[in-house]
């Protein structure tokens, strides 16, 4: 599988030790001989820009907020984000493949919980900065599965009945 | 004799709580048998509005009418949001109120700005007089519910229906809010398995809504 356009989203907090991991040498070597990866775009939020220069044959786009990613989301070929709730529901919704890096440094972070939940059902990958690169490495869209939508009908039906409206 | 009457507020508040509890464990239907139920949102930052927003966009707009938003002071992001799916004037209000605690606002002060958003919630919840209260755990929900729960004990508005949703970023905790107001809500959803297995009797589990 090619992954021609990897598109990199952390919200509107920052992440910049996982920008920083992704401008190491090794990380561009997975990119390009593994993953195929021509093009990178990153949404780094408030963290600072990160120089990739150094990324000949790729070409890299960086910017720090935009309204909506939504059209990032629908071209990118695979995406990498931070383990933010929104970000999760909007690139599984896209049913596009996800690689969830979280950020281990934030204490009590529950959003580890939601990654790791999600996992468990098979609809994303999620890993740390130290084992960054053998998730990429051996990453594999075809044991993911597509992510169903939720059952909001049965509570809004179980709410009728309740305010005894059927 | 005052000694006596406030005992007797007591007593009965008591008695009202652990009936309102019991009953709160067995989902009994509504029997207002009223065409529309008037509904108060609670909106949150971020998440917390547009997961409450989804749940909204799914709502019988004739049953669920009027609709009134609560939003927190300077939370404009929020308001946007929900403009951009109602559009008849008419059906829906906003109220805004003092949020408890500010990020970096110290303890001491914060005890005022926590009373004062409890005291906006008493015109709010009497001009509104909602049958139902939907609210996914943003930090203003908890004097809004306390409020209304303290109405209901009271017989001042005992229509009202308290539905908390557990946001879906929950998955093996409650959030604070929820804590707080588990059992003063009749009716309180989580999304996950091993958090509906976990926390009370009480708790629906649907499977995820997202």
């Amino acid at each position: 599988m090619e992954f021609k356009r990897i598109f990199v989203t952390v919200g509107t907090t920052e992440f910049d030790h996982l920008i920083e991991k992704l401008s190491e040498k090794e990380v561009y070597e997975t990119f390009k001989c593994r993953l195929k990866c021509k093009e990178l775009i990153i949404q780094r939020g408030k963290g600072k820009e990160i120089d990739f220069s150094h990324f000949e044959d790729i070409n890299v786009q960086q910017f720090d907020l935009k309204t909506t990613i939504e059209n990032d989301i629908i071209e990118a070929d695979l995406v990498i984000s931070h383990a933010g709730a929104g970000t999760c529901i909007d690139v599984l919704g896209k049913k596009k493949p996800l690689l969830v890096v979280v950020n281990d440094t934030l204490m009590n972070n529950h959003q580890v919980e939601l990654a790791e939940q999600l996992n468990k059902d098979g609809y994303l990958v999620y890993c740390f900065l130290s084992n960054l690169v053998e998730t990429l490495e051996k990453f594999d869209v075809t044991s993911l599965k597509e992510y169903e939508t939720g059952n909001l009908n049965k509570f809004i039906e179980y709410l009728d009945d309740f305010m005894g409206f059927i | 004799m005052f000694m006596l009457l406030f005992f007797g507020i007591i007593g009965f508040a008591i008695g009202r709580v652990i009936t309102l509890c019991i009953s709160s464990f067995f989902h009994q239907r509504n029997y207002l048998n009223e065409a529309c139920a008037n509904t108060m949102i609670i909106l949150g930052s971020g998440g917390h509005t547009t997961e409450m927003l989804e749940i909204v966009k799914k709502l019988n707009k004739d049953k669920y009418v009027p609709r009134f938003y609560v939003v927190s002071e300077n939370d404009q992001n929020s308001v946007d949001k929900l403009l951009s799916i109602e559009n008849d004037k008419s059906e829906y209000k906003i109220y805004v109120i003092t949020r408890s605690r500010k990020v970096h606002q110290s303890y001491f002060s914060s005890i005022f700005t926590t009373l004062k958003s409890f005291i906006d919630c008493i015109p709010l919840l009497h001009h509104s007089r909602p049958n139902l209260i939907l609210c996914n755990g943003p930090g203003i929900c908890v004097p809004v519910c306390i409020v209304a729960y303290l109405l209901k004990v009271f017989y001042i508005n005992s229509a009202c229906r308290i539905v908390f949703i557990e946001s879906y970023c929950r998955v093996k905790t409650l959030s604070l809010s929820g804590w707080i107001l588990l059992y003063m809500t009749d009716l309180f959803v989580v999304q996950w398995p091993e958090l509906a297995k976990k926390v009370s009797r009480k708790v629906m589990y649907f499977g995820r809504l997202t």
